[in-house]
This record gives C-alpha cells, sequence and structure tokens, in this order.
C-alpha cells in the first residue's frame, strides 16, 4: 500500500501556502535531495567519499555492489529501500516534514549520515526549494496586486 | 520513537511580515509609477521565497544533541558570567547562521545582559528590576486614582531615579494634593526627557562606535574565515595541482559566481547598516539642541528614499548582471571619503584649525566667498558636532572596504573551489585509469596467470616447510610432483578450452550457414512467385539436412577430440549428447520448415484458384448482366413502338379506343412476361456459375451461399415485377375504359342538355334539333363502322399503290414505316453481334454459353440457345448454356400462370401482340421483313401480291356470294355490284349527302337519299331491302323538303340572292356557312350580312361578273373641286368603276358615273370642341387663306412633297 502524507491543518496560519502546497514544496525538495544522494554527494553538493573497501584480500562493500551491478559509490544504494522511503511525512500550511516512512530505513539512514552527511538541505536543494517556493506564490498568487483602499 | 533523520520545513512568521512588507515596497512603489516596479516585485517575489522558509536540519539525534548540551555546559563550567554570555550569545548566533535580523537582536540582547552583568552582579540587576517595577505599579495607581494619567516611559523614568522609586513606595497613602502632584508630573517629564537627551548625546558617539564595530567585526571576521578557507583551498591545489590554470572565460564566470554569492551578503550588510545608523542618528533634539549633525544624506547613500536605492541597489545591479561590484564601491568609497573629509574640515573648523594646507582663515573667508576650501569641499555645517556622523561615515568607509575584500574573496574562493572540484575529478579520473590500465595488465597476462599462480603456490610451500622445518629432498621431489600435476593439468584444462573453442566457433558457423541458407530460400521463394513449387521445398529440406548432417560430423570430430585429450566420461558423454540434440533439433527444424512450406503453398494455390474462379464468375456475370440490360432495353423499346403503333392504328372510335386499351395491356403484358424470363434465364445461369465457385474455406462459402441467396432475391424480385406489370397494364387499361365511357356519358349529358335549353328557350326548334341529334347519335356508329371498315378494305390497296409509284417514282416514304424497318434490322443486327460475341468470349472461357439468342446462320457454326423457353407450370425455370432446366424455387403466388402458354420464339419471330390479340399491326406492316414475304410491302412486287391486290379490287366492287347466289346474269351482275362493298359505301355516301349534305332539303337531296337508301337496302335485304331503302329515303328527303329543312349552304344562296342579287356556288356557299359558323352560332342570314362576307361577295360578283348592288349604308368619299369659279363633284372609284353621289354638282370631266345609293340628304357635320370652339365663336374658323398658309409651310417643310407635286401636275393621281 503506498504511503501517503498525513495532510493536516493547522490551527494557525502563518504562511501563505495550504497543505497541498507545502507538500508539493516537501516534494520538490525531497527530489532534489534524493537526486542527490543517488549522485553520492554529501550536504555541501560535494562528492561523498569513497566505499571502504575490503581488506586482505577480501571482498568489501564496493565489491559486492558491483557484483550486484551496481556503482561503487556512497550512493545509499543497495536495494533501493532507503531512498524509496524518503517522502514527504506530513503537511500543513505551516510546516512539512520529509524524513524515511519506514522506522528500519531510519536508523539505516541515520547511520549513513553519520559515516558522511548526505541527508541535509544542500545549496543545491536549497536553490530548488527556494524555486519551488517561488513558483508556487506564483502560481498561488499570493501577494496580490490591488490598491489599497 | 522520534525520527532519527528528517528536515522540516517551517513557515516564518518574521520572515512572512518581512515578505510582505517588502512585496508592499513593491506595490506602493509600482502605483507611484516608479520604473522597475515589475523587476522589484519579482525580485521581492524572490527574496520573499528565499526568507518564507526556514529550514531546520534536525538531522542529528537527539541524543546527540543532549550530549552536545552537556558538553557545552560542562565547557561553560568555571567561567564568569559574562564569558557565559559571551558564549551563548556566539552559540546562538552561530545557530542563526544568515538571519542576520535575529543575529542583531540577539546580539542587542546580550550586550544588555553583558553590560549589566560587567557593571553589576546579578544579584543587583535583580533588584533594581524588582524596586522599578513595584515604583512602576505604584505610578500607575497613583495616576489612575488622581485621575492623572503617567505615561509609561515616564513612570519607568521616575521610578529609575535614584531614591524616588524608594519615597514613592513609602508615600503612596499620603498623596492628597492632585494639582501639586500634577504640577510635580508635568515638571518631572521635562526634566526626565531632558536628562535622557542629555544622556543620549553623551554616550551616542561610543554607542554608535560600538555596534558599528561589532557590525564590521562581524563582517571581518566572515573576511577572515573566508581568507582561511582559501588559504586551505590553496594548499589542497598545490597538492593536486601539477600544472598552472589560467583560463579567463572561467575567471569571469567564477567572478559573477562569486557577485551572485556576495550580492545577498552585501545586502544584508548594507541594509544593517542603515538600520544601524538610522537607530544612532540624531534626532531633532540633538539637531537643535546639541548642534549635530545629521545623517540622513549618509543613509541615502546607503539605501537610497525607498530603501532599495543608492549603493543597495547600485550593488544589487552590478551583482544581477553579473559585473564586477568593486568599481560601484570604488564610487561610493570616493564620495564617502569626500563626506569625512567635508565633516573633518568642519571638525578642524570648530576648533580653529586649517585643514588639508588650507588655513583656517582662509576656510573662514570662504564663508563669504573670499577665502578657498579644499578642492572637493562646500561650507556647510560647518558648525554643527561632526562626531556621530564621521563615525558613521568612517564605519561606512570600513564597510565599504570590508565588502570590497570580501568580493575579492568570495571571488578567490569560487574559482578555487571550482579548481579543486575539477582537479579532484582528474584525480579520480587519474585513478580510474591506472586500475583500468592494471586490469588490461592482468588480463593480457592471461594464461600466464595460471602457472605463475601455480609457481606461487609451490614457492608458499616451500616455503611453509622451510618454516616447519621439513624441507627435505623428499618434500621437495614431492612438493615439485604437485606441481607438475597442476601444470599438466592446467595445460589439458587449456586445450579442452581450446577444443571447446573451436567446437563452439564451428558450431556457431555452421548455424549461421543454416540460417543463411534459410535466408536464401526465402529470398528465391518471393522472388520466384507463382514458379515457386514442392520440389524447391523439398530440396531446401534436403540442403537443411546436409548441414544439420555436417554440424553432427563436427561434434563428433569434437568427441574423438575429447577422447584423445582423455577428458572424462562425463564430459565425453555431454559432448555427444549435446551433438545428438544439435543434429535432432536441426532436423526437426528442417522437417518442420518444409512442412510449413508445403501447407503454406497448398494454401496459396488453393487461394489463387479460388480468386481465379471468383474473377471468372465475376466477368461472367458482368457479361450477363450488361447483356440481358442491353437485351431487355431493346425488348422494351420493341414493345413501345408496338403500343404507339396500336394506338395510332386504333380506330378514334369508343369501340376502337376499348379495342386499343386491350391491345395496349395485352402488348404491355406479353413485354413483362419477356423481360421476366429473361431474367429468369440469366439468375439461372449465374446460380449455375455461382455453384461452380469453390467452397473450400469457410469464407468462400459464405461467399458463395451470399451469392446464391442473392440470386434467389432477384429471382423474387422478377416474380414481383412481373406481377406489377401485369397489374399497372390491366389497371391503365381499366382507367382508360372508364375515360372512354365518361368521355361518352358527357357527350350525351352535353346533347341532352342543348335539348332541354332549346325546348325552354325555344320551343319551335325542338323538333328541329331532336331530329338532328337522333340522327346524329344513330348516324355516329354506323358512319364510323363503316369508314373504318372502308379503310380496312382500302388502306392496304391505297398503301400498296402509293408503295409502288413511291417506288417507282423515288417519292418520299413514310418516316415512321422507315424508322421502323431500320430498328428493326439494326436490332437484328446487333443481337446477332451480341450473340457471336458472347459465344466466343464463353467458348474462350471455358464456359457455357449463356442464354442468349442468335438467329440461325450464324458464322462460325456455334449453335446458340434461344432466347426463352416456356416456363412450366407452378415454378420459374431457366435454361442455361447446356439447355437443361433449372428450376428455382419462387415464392407462392408467382407469376406461374402468366408463363403459360408462351410458345417459343426466337428474335426474329418476337410475338408482335399477344395470342389473345386479333390484329398484329407490326405483322401488318413488317411482315416478314424481307423481300419475297408474303404480306406487306413486300407482297405488292411478288406475283402472288399482286394478285391479291387484285382480288382485294375486286372485292371491294364485287360480291361474288350474291353473284353466286343470284345465277349470274344482268341481275345477278346488279346484284353482285350493289352488293359489294362499294356499293354499300356509296349508298352510305348518298344517303348521307342527300338527307344530311349539303343537298338536304332540295329535290336533289331527295333523289340522292333515295339511290342511297336503297344501295343500303340491298346491301341488307336485297332487291327488297332495296325498294325498301329507296323508299325511306325518298320519303325522308320529302320530309325534309316538307319541313323546309334546309342546309346552311342552300340557306346562303338564297339569302345572297335575295339580298344582292348574284348567284354564288357551294364553295362560296360553304364558306359563308363556315363563317357563319364561326363567328356567328351557325346563323347564315346575319354571315352573310358580315361587312368581310359582303366585300367578298362584291369581288366574287366582279369575278363572276354579276352586277352588285352598292349598298346605302356603306360610306363612300366625296371629292368636290373647283375650277374656273364653278364648283364640281369629282367622281370616286369603287373596283375601278366611277361613281359619284347624287347631286346638282355636275363631275368634273364629264364622265359617265354612277351613283351612290343614298338615303337621305347630304348633311354637313361639323365637330368642333374647346379651344376650337371659342375661336369659332370669335370669328377665327379656318380661312382660304389659312389653308393656303398652312400649305405653303408644309411645302416648305417637304411634307407630302410628292403627294403635292403629284396633285399639282396631275389631279387625281394616287401616289401610295
Amino acid at each position: 500500500m503506498p504511503f501517503h502524507a498525513r495532510v493536516s491543518r493547522a490551527r494557525f496560519v502563518l504562511g501563505p501556502f495550504t497543505a497541498e502546497d507545502m507538500q508539493t514544496i516537501g516534494g520538490v525538495l525531497v527530489d532534489s535531495i534524493s537526486t542527490r544522494i543517488r549522485k553520492a554527494l554529501n550536504v555541501n553538493d560535494a562528492p561523498a567519499k569513497a566505499l571502504k573497501p575490503g581488506r586482505n584480500g577480501r571482498r568489501g562493500y564496493p565489491d559486492y555492489k558491483i557484483a550486484r551491478g551496481l556503482m561503487p559509490i556512497r550512493d545509499w544504494i543497495w536495494t533501493g529501500r532507503t531512498l524509496r522511503s524518503l517522502k514527504v511525512k506530513s503537511a500543513n500550511e505551516n510546516q512539512a516534514v520529509l524524513g524515511f516512512v519506514d522506522p528500519t530505513v531510519d536508523r539505516v539512514a541515520h547511520v549513513n549520515n553519520l559515516r558522511e552527511k548526505q541527508f541535509g538541505v544542500s545549496p543545491k536543494d536549497r536553490s530548488a526549494l527556494n524555486a519551488a517556493v517561488l513558483a508556487v506564490l506564483r502560481q498561488a498568487r499570493a501577494i496580490r496586486v490591488k490598491r489599497a483602499a | 520513537m522520534p525520527d532519527q533523520e528528517s528536515i522540516v520545513l517551517e513557515i516564518d512568521p518574521r520572515s512572512v511580515l518581512a515578505a510582505i512588507k517588502q512585496a508592499n515596497t513593491a506595490v506602493e512603489g509600482w502605483e507611484k509609477g516608479t520604473v522597475g516596479a515589475g523587476e522589484r516585485m519579482q525580485k521581492s517575489l524572490e527574496r520573499m521565497s528565499e526568507m518564507l522558509i526556514k529550514v531546520n536540519d534536525r538531522s542529528r539525534s537527539s541524543m546527540e544533541r543532549l550530549t552536545q548540551s552537556i558538553e557545552k555546559q560542562a565547557a561553560a563550567y568555571g567561567k564568569t558570567e559574562v564569558e557565559r554570555l559571551i558564549a551563548d550569545r556566539d552559540r546562538y548566533i552561530k545557530k542563526l547562521g544568515d538571519e542576520q535580523g535575529m543575529v542583531d537582536r540577539v546580539t542587542a540582547a546580550y550586550n544588555k545582559m553583558i553590560e549589566a552583568a560587567g557593571k553589576s552582579g546579578g544579584s543587583e540587576i535583580k533588584q533594581l528590576g524588582a524596586e522599578a517595577r513595584e515604583s512602576k505599579a505604584s505610578l500607575a495607581l497613583m495616576g489612575e486614582e488622581i485621575g492623572v494619567h503617567i505615561p509609561r516611559h515616564i513612570r519607568g523614568f521616575i521610578s529609575s531615579m535614584p531614591g524616588v522609586g524608594a519615597a514613592l513606595s513609602a508615600a503612596f497613602s499620603g498623596i492628597a494634593v492632585v494639582a501639586l502632584i500634577g504640577v510635580i508630573v508635568e515638571a518631572i517629564k521635562k526634566v526626565v526627557e531632558f536628562h535622557e537627551n542629555l544622556e543620549k548625546l553623551r554616550e551616542a558617539p561610543e554607542r554608535i562606535e560600538a555596534e558599528f564595530a561589532r557590525l564590521t567585526g562581524a563582517t571581518k571576521t566572515a573576511n577572515d574565515e573566508m581568507r582561511v578557507a582559501n588559504d586551505r583551498l590553496e594548499n589542497a591545489i598545490a597538492k593536486l595541482e601539477h600544472r598552472p590554470q589560467n583560463n579567463l572565460k572561467l575567471a569571469i564566470d567564477e567572478a559573477a559566481v562569486a557577485a551572485d554569492h556576495l550580492s545577498e551578503k552585501m545586502d544584508k550588510a548594507l541594509r544593517s547598516f542603515a538600520d544601524v545608523a538610522i537607530k544612532n542618528a540624531p534626532g531633532v533634539f540633538a539637531n537643535i539642541i546639541g548642534g549635530q549633525a545629521g545623517i540622513d544624506d549618509i543613509v541615502k547613500l546607503v539605501q537610497g528614499k525607498s530603501g532599495y536605492g543608492g549603493l543597495i541597489g547600485d550593488l544589487y545591479k552590478a551583482t544581477s548582471s553579473g559585473a564586477d561590484p568593486t568599481k560601484v564601491l570604488g564610487q561610493y568609497r570616493a564620495a564617502v571619503g569626500t563626506m569625512i573629509r567635508q565633516s573633518e574640515m568642519a571638525e578642524a573648523y570648530q576648533q580653529g584649525k586649517g585643514f588639508e594646507g588650507v588655513s583656517y582663515e582662509d576656510i573662514r573667508g570662504a564663508m563669504t566667498g573670499r577665502g578657498k576650501l579644499p578642492p572637493g569641499l562646500r561650507f556647510e555645517n560647518m558648525l554643527a558636532d561632526q562626531a556621530p556622523r564621521l563615525e558613521t561615515l568612517r564605519a561606512l568607509d570600513r564597510e565599504i572596504d570590508l565588502l570590497g575584500q570580501s568580493y575579492g574573496l568570495e571571488k578567490k574562493n569560487t574559482s578555487l573551489t571550482g579548481q579543486e572540484d575539477r582537479l579532484k575529478e582528474v584525480a579520480k579520473s587519474t585513478g580510474v585509469k591506472e586500475e583500468l590500465r592494471q586490469q588490461v595488465a592482468r588480463a593480457q597476462e592471461g594464461e600466464l596467470n595460471g602457472l605463475a599462480r601455480i609457481n606461487a603456490a609451490h614457492q608458499e610451500r616451500l616455503r611453509h616447510l622451510k618454516e616447519e622445518g621439513q624441507l627435505n629432498t623428499a618434500n621437495a621431489k614431492l612438493a615439485g610432483q604437485i606441481r607438475d600435476a597442476e601444470i599438466a593439468r592446467f595445460e589439458k584444462e587449456e586445450q579442452r578450452k581450446t577444443a571447446a573453442a573451436v567446437f563452439g566457433a564451428n558450431t556457431s558457423l555452421g548455424e549461421a550457414g543454416i540460417r543463411s541458407n534459410y535466408a536464401i530460400f526465402q529470398a528465391n521463394r518471393k522472388a520466384s512467385g507463382a514458379a515457386f513449387g514442392a520440389a524447391d521445398i523439398n530440396a531446401e529440406y534436403d540442403t537443411s539436412m546436409a548441414l544439420a548432417q555436417k554440424q553432427f560430423d563436427l561434434a563428433a570430430q569434437h568427441v574423438r577430440e575429447l577422447r584423445d585429450m582423455n577428458a572424462t566420461d562425463g564430459e565425453i558423454q555431454r559432448a555427444q549428447i549435446e551433438a545428438t540434440k544439435a543434429f535432432a533439433l536441426a532436423a526437426l527444424d528442417a522437417e518442420t520448415k518444409r512442412r510449413v512450406e508445403l501447407i503454406d503453398l497448398a494454401r496459396q494455390q488453393r487461394d489463387e484458384e479460388s480468386k481465379t474462379a471468383r474473377a471468372n464468375y465475376d466477368n461472367a456475370r458482368r457479361l450477363s448482366d450488361a447483356m440481358a440490360t442491353e437485351q431487355e432495353r431493346r425488348e422494351r423499346d420493341v414493345v413501345q413502338r408496338q403500343i404507339k403503333m396500336a394506338e395510332a392504328l386504333g380506330l378514334k372510335t369508343a369501340g376502337g379506343q376499348v379495342a386499343t386499351a386491350l391491345t395496349v395491356e395485352q402488348l404491355r403484358t406479353a413485354a413483362a412476361q419477356m423481360q421476366h424470363d429473361q431474367a429468369i434465364a440469366r439468375i439461372t445461369q449465374e446460380t449455375i456459375d455461382a455453384r461452380k465457385l469453390s467452397g473450400g474455406t469457410p469464407e468462400e462459402q459464405r461467399q458463395r451461399e451470399a451469392e446464391l441467396n442473392r440470386l434467389k432475391i432477384e429471382g423474387i424480385k422478377a416474380e414481383g415485377e412481373l406481377q406489377r406489370q401485369i397489374d399497372d397494364a390491366h389497371q391503365d387499361r381499366v382507367v382508360k375504359l372508364l375515360e372512354i365511357q365518361k368521355r361518352e356519358m358527357d357527350e350525351i349529358q352535353n346533347k341532352a342538355s342543348g335539348l332541354f335549353h332549346t325546348l325552354f328557350t325555344k320551343p319551335q326548334d325542338f323538333g328541329k334539333q331532336l331530329g338532328s341529334t337522333l340522327k346524329e347519335a344513330m348516324l355516329k356508329p354506323i358512319t364510323e363502322g363503316l369508314g373504318g371498315l372502308v379503310a380496312k378494305a382500302v388502306q392496304p390497296i391505297v398503301s400498296g399503290i402509293g408503295g409502288i409509284f413511291n417506288g417507282i417514282f423515288g417519292t418520299k416514304q413514310d418516316p415512321m414505316k422507315i424508322a421502323t424497318d431500320l430498328n428493326t434490322a439494326v436490332t437484328a443486327q446487333n443481337s446477332v453481334a451480341i450473340a457471336s460475341l458472347t459465344a466466343v468470349m464463353a467458348a474462350v472461357m471455358g464456359m457455357g454459353a449463356p442464354a442468349i439468342a442468335a438467329p440461325s446462320g450464324v458464322p462460325g457454326g456455334i449453335s446458340l440457345p434461344a432466347i426463352s423457353v416456356p416456363a412450366p407450370a407452378g415454378g420459374v425455370a431457366g435454361i442455361g448454356g447446356s439447355g437443361a432446366p433449372i428450376p428455382i424455387a419462387v415464392a407462392p403466388g408467382g407469376a406461374a400462370a402468366a408463363s403459360i402458354g408462351a410458345s417459343p420464339a426466337d428474335i426474329l419471330n418476337l410475338p408482335a401482340m399477344h395470342n389473345g390479340a386479333s390484329m398484329n399491326p407490326l405483322g401488318m406492316i413488317l411482315g416478314a421483313n424481307r423481300p419475297g414475304g408474303t404480306s406487306g410491302i413486300y407482297s405488292l412486287f411478288t406475283k402472288a401480291g399482286f394478285s391479291k391486290t387484285l382480288s382485294n379490287l375486286k372485292g371491294t366492287v364485287w360480291n361474288q356470294q350474291a353473284w353466286d347466289a343470284s345465277g349470274g346474269g344482268f341481275g345477278g351482275g346488279v346484284q353482285a355490284i350493289a352488293k359489294s362493298p362499294a356499293a354499300g359505301a356509296a349508298g352510305m355516301m348518298l344517303a348521307m349527302n342527300g338527307l344530311f349534305g349539303s343537298s338536304r332539303g332540295t329535290w336533289g337531296g331527295i333523289a340522292q337519299s333515295t339511290a342511297g337508301g336503297a344501295l343500303i337496302g340491298e346491301q341488307i335485304g336485297g332487291p327488297l331491302g332495296a325498294a325498301i331503302g329507296a323508299g325511306a329515303g325518298f320519303l325522308a328527303g320529302l320530309g325534309e323538303k316538307l319541313f323546309g329543312v334546309e342546309s346552311p349552304e342552300n340557306e346562303a344562296k338564297r339569302l345572297v340572292k335575295q339580298l344582292y342579287s348574284i348567284n354564288i356556288d357551294n364553295s362560296m356557299a360553304k364558306q359563308i356557312a363556315g363563317i357563319a359558323q364561326q363567328k356567328y352560332a351557325g346563323h347564315v342570314s346575319i354571315a352573310v350580312r358580315d361587312p368581310d362576307v359582303r366585300k367578298m361577295l362584291m369581288l366574287y360578283s366582279e369575278a363572276t361578273g354579276q352586277k352588285m348592288p352598292l349598298s346605302a349604308t356603306t360610306p363612300q368619299s366625296a371629292s368636290l373641286a373647283e375650277m374656273g369659279g364653278k364648283l364640281y363633284q369629282q367622281a370616286t372609284y369603287v373596283n375601278g368603276s366611277p361613281y359619284a353621289f347624287q347631286s346638282n354638282l355636275s363631275v368634273l370631266g364629264g364622265y359617265a358615273t354612277g351613283t351612290y345609293p343614298s338615303s337621305g340628304p347630304m348633311m354637313l357635320q361639323v365637330n368642333v370642341q374647346g379651344q376650337g370652339a371659342a375661336q369659332f365663336v370669335a370669328g377665327q374658323v379656318v380661312t382660304p387663306e389659312f389653308v393656303q398658309a398652312q400649305w405653303s409651310s408644309a411645302a416648305a417643310g417637304s411634307n407630302g412633297r410628292l403627294q403635292n407635286s403629284a396633285v399639282i401636275q396631275q389631279p387625281g393621281l394616287v401616289i401610295a
């Protein structure tokens, strides 16, 4: 059963966005972060450090990834479950929460993030976020140009 | 369990307010018509979007945050309160990041706390706060009780005064004098304001300096950090880079990127600067009381009036367009330098000093225009306190300088970061290449690797033995044997691999050969088309099997090699199985393909045959349809002609029309039956052909059944059409008969109506009209019947004789007859041609010839069937090419009965009429349509025909039976002639003329009626009948004579003689009677008085030499002439005879003239009207002079010149 973000209604609304807008904005950020991690970039948009190779002639994680047909980079992909679980978990008019909907995956992501911080908002993610906010603002015409009475 | 990793996007309400404020500013600017409002709106929106969402990256676990918190608390232990406050402030500042507004507020708050902590301990602050709060409460309560409101800040100020707070607290209940309190309060307010302002004046420069120092310090710190980062990058680059790089384009792009990154930073820094400057700007009180110089121009320089102009706006434009902001910064720095110099000059002036080499006196003199000032400076605000302004300007100068440095560092940082990234990529790609190169080298080593590994293992084994102390000769030999065995096994394995590779290659090659062979086979098949057959498929099968056998041989060879290489039994068995499997698969594939190809070939052949049969059937059907259509059209035309001829030849009498209607119905019925028979024959033939269509597949069967069903439907339609045609023909005849009856009824009714009209209007004429009516009624059938008999008897004679003479003299023949003959002949020729063509085509197509007529003697000897055959009762039948009848079931109630009685006939012997008809007009005219026939025009040129003609003539004037009955002799001869048809006709004509013709009512008419009656009676009753008839005729004529029955012609003669005294002949009398009939309702007495008739009679009389008197009622012209003073009467001419009126005037010239009849004296009547009457009364009558003048005028105008000339030269000459 696909996961659906919990869209709630805030008691006090601060921003000009609807909950759906916030979900859209969060979705853009999710896509940006997911795409960046798939490229093995960290929160600074820099390449993440290489995977630790095997020692003493034994195969390491990169080797296993190659054998599996995957790229030997720190892209958080083995089965793809981790990044598939990255979603907008909840959204209302004031906030949207991005995270991993699977608790197990959340722990894995936490460990991965301890090794190298990749799950976060990088400058490029921030740019994408700003663009999304601007687009929603334009679309929603949050600021209406009209003469004051 | 809380999430360990999450990102929360939150709406920052402060940012929302700021964003809305910016948007409102932009909108306001837009409303004011500022240029670029839309752009600023866009920028405002962008900024709004940037600051609207606050990202709280909770990427660390709560446990870690807890740990960090404990660590920070531990780090804070042992520090003073100020140090802890500073540490907390720095931590919050670091946490706030780029939120400069909040950083400033946090900094301001901590500064207060740090300042308080530095001055006194925390307890003092608490005590002071408590006292202040109590004092404020007391003052507030006091204000409420006494009704005087004390502003909140004043209450705070009073409370803050040393000792006042305690005093108020103590004296709160003793206050009673309201006015005094009010005065005290007002006084205190002023004092407090003065105190505050003075305090601000005193503290302003320091505070400004400190705040700006912090502001610039933050920028400086950021620049330092940037510088450190750049140093670190340079070190990293130095390690990675082995060659210098200097790309100009890259540098420009990096500069633009640096500008973009710096834009926001600059904007925030300058905006913060402006905020601080505005906050610390001297107020009105400072300007007036303190004499401080304002800083409005500085703020304006930084941010303009709107907050987006000035340095901020220019920098934003420069960075937005990717330009170098250094130039802008330099311009503004120069302006700020000038302002600093201005303030410094004022400050020096206030101190009585010179500035920049210009003496005090010169500066002072510049006030009055006599002195001088340093270049670029003005004499203004020279007495204001420049300290706050100078601090602001210097801070701005430092800020601009730092911004310039920041831009340079940012630019360098961006460049170095890019370089680092590129070098890392290069290093990374270099490592990958190296790895690949090593892999290639290892791959190239290949086989030796195995041997090397064996040797390495051998060495390791020896080393191990040595370490174990077991390395001796025996063990070394054993180790060597192990190595040799491994090497042998390795080599054998290599050989097997090689053999397997060779076998695999051969197998692949063989399989490719099989595929290639099959592809060539398919190509040949397509190219061969219809020529491709089963032999080709079998040949392909043989080839495929040979190739499979070749594959099997290769596999066998491989098995043998495996045996030679001492392969294991399992390997050999596997190879054998593989070989067998490959052969079996190849053989099965070849067999399958062969069978599929054969099946496909058979299907194609069957499809072709089916298509051919279908095409043949379609061709035959189209041909049959076309011929049937032509034949039907031709026969329909023939029938139409027959109908027209029957109508033309039919008698116009009622009985004749009835007979004609019956004939037409019979012709139409026969034609419908003929068309029906032909349609049935065609359908039968097509049914036979349709049954021959192939029905191999269900689709073909369906098509065949559909075709057969269509033919059945056509048969049913043909039956229905036949019945409809018969019904229509019968209905038309009935309608025709009804019309005839109705017409007869109408005639009788008209006659009866006329009789009754006469009875009631002219009773005296009733008897006459009744007799006439009865006579007409009785005579009409007799005359018509006799006329028909005569026509029937005489027409062949006349036609034959006319034809003879026409043939002799080449006169024009009857067009209708010629057209009919030609049409018939051409139709016969066409039928022959179509029949021949059909037979030839049917023979070529291998089919039975369709049912179509052909005359005998067709060239080529092809026997063709008849066009129609009798239909058996109870069903419809057709005749195929073989002549075998094929019954077709028809719907019940079909027109089977209509087909009964039809006789076979070829196309040249078509029944011109139905069998029941008694007359054959077409046969009468056409005969056998060829010379030598027994009737018709050709019969006249034969002996028998001529004899027949004479026989007909004799039969007309001679009654052989009467002759035979009378026994011969004169009497018999008379009898034979008197009883002949000609005598009967002559008697009828005599009787008709005597009784009803122009001779009626005369003795001649009596004689004619007597003779005619005798002849008619002779026809009926012999001599006795002749006597009776003669008597009846005599009496009838006598009766007419006695009753005064007179024919119009005789009446005309009588009246003409009576009126005009001339005798006219019968023609003239008929003419007059005709005119009477046409113009005067048959009244001859009126017609003879008609002017035209009178003129005609006048001419007749002159032509016949009779003298016809002139009529007195006819106006005649008169002419008077004057000659020699005497008036004469000129003669006028009627039909060339001169006439004159009876008068005493003599006739000019003395002619002997006739005299016009005159009924009375001559009268002159003058008609005068209108204007003429007035002129006449006035005496203005026409005088000779007037006439002369008019005549002269007319002559001058050439009016009637010719006539005038003729009159003058020859009087009486008539000019037309």
